[in-house]
């Protein structure tokens, strides 16, 4: 059964991890705002690419749960996903 | 018995089909939402660097940029911190912090306004950039917008107590979807505001 990814943690535990995300993203984007001035041409378009996917991995995994559905679907395909009893 | 209640049976004796947990179903649904609106935003970005290159105008404000991004991320965290509170059974937590993201998504609406009132000006739709900066802002608000409006109702539901420890999927879709929209700026903040040299442009 896929996890819940709330489950078994506390709430300040949780508080806080999504605190250092937060803060971690806040770093990534003042790194781009200046490499965006201090870069030009490929070597800028590559760190700003790399900025922006590490940002969107970070946001995906721990404020959206991706691995929630993949969880989901894998449950669906092995046949372990819960069924409405009703 | 209810008719979706005869056809899921009906389907699990001829088909040995399974409802699965609406829960499940939720998350799925909504997760191929965001994926096929993933390549929606993908294909608009793109389009920027077709009809326009890299260049962008001198007159964009890159900190106001900076300072809607870092609002955006604010609201997510609220985003985070409401979905976590509605998980434990915290109502009154989770309640405060949707109020809280809806409050910062306005900010970012005005600052948006502030935004296009300069650029209508400064590089207005009839110009490359100015095509792909109003499309790529524009289809985002509306994304901000629905975002609001969404987050308003389940605070609405959270208010009449709805929401549970058990039952909180209403406060789950609404972070996620918001959370997406905070993902979405990821890409656009850089295309618009970062990516290449700034180039005098006057209106046209």
């Amino acid at each position: 059964m896929a996890a819940d990814s709330h489950a078994g943690e506390s709430q300040g535990t949780q508080n806080k991890r999504g605190l250092i995300v937060l803060v971690i993203l806040a770093v990534l984007t003042v790194a781009e705002f200046f490499a965006a001035i201090w870069f030009e041409d490929a070597l800028q378009l590559i760190l700003l690419g790399i900025s922006a996917v590490l940002k969107a991995l970070a946001i995906a995994h721990y404020f959206m749960h991706w691995r929630q559905i993949l969880d989901h679907i894998g449950d669906i395909a092995a046949g372990d996903a819960e069924v409405d009893e009703d | 018995m209810a008719m979706t209640d005869l056809l899921h049976a009906d389907l699990h004796e001829k088909y040995g089909t399974k409802a699965y947990s609406s829960l499940t179903m939720h998350r799925l649904g909504l997760w191929l939402f965001i994926i096929s609106d993933a390549f929606f935003f993908a294909a608009l970005i793109s389009s920027r660097y077709f009809v326009d290159g890299t260049s962008r105008p001198d007159t964009l404000i890159q900190e106001l940029g900076l300072v809607l991004t870092a609002v955006l991320l604010l609201s997510s965290l609220s985003a985070y911190r409401a979905e976590v509170a509605a998980s434990h059974g915290d109502t009154e937590g989770a309640k405060r912090w949707i109020l809280l993201t809806i409050l910062a998504g306005l900010v970012f609406l005005g600052g948006v306004v502030f935004e296009w009132y300069e650029a209508f000006h400064d590089f207005p739709p009839s110009t490359g950039f100015g095509t792909t900066f109003f499309t790529l802002t524009g289809i985002h608000t509306t994304h901000v917008i629905s975002g609001i409006i969404l987050l308003a109702f389940v605070y609405r539901r959270a208010a009449r107590g709805e929401y549970g420890p058990d039952h909180y999927w209403g406060v789950e879709g609404a972070a996620k979807y918001w959370h997406f929209v905070d993902l979405a700026w990821v890409f656009i903040y850089p295309t618009l505001y970062l990516v290449g040299e700034s180039v005098e442009m006057g209106a046209h």
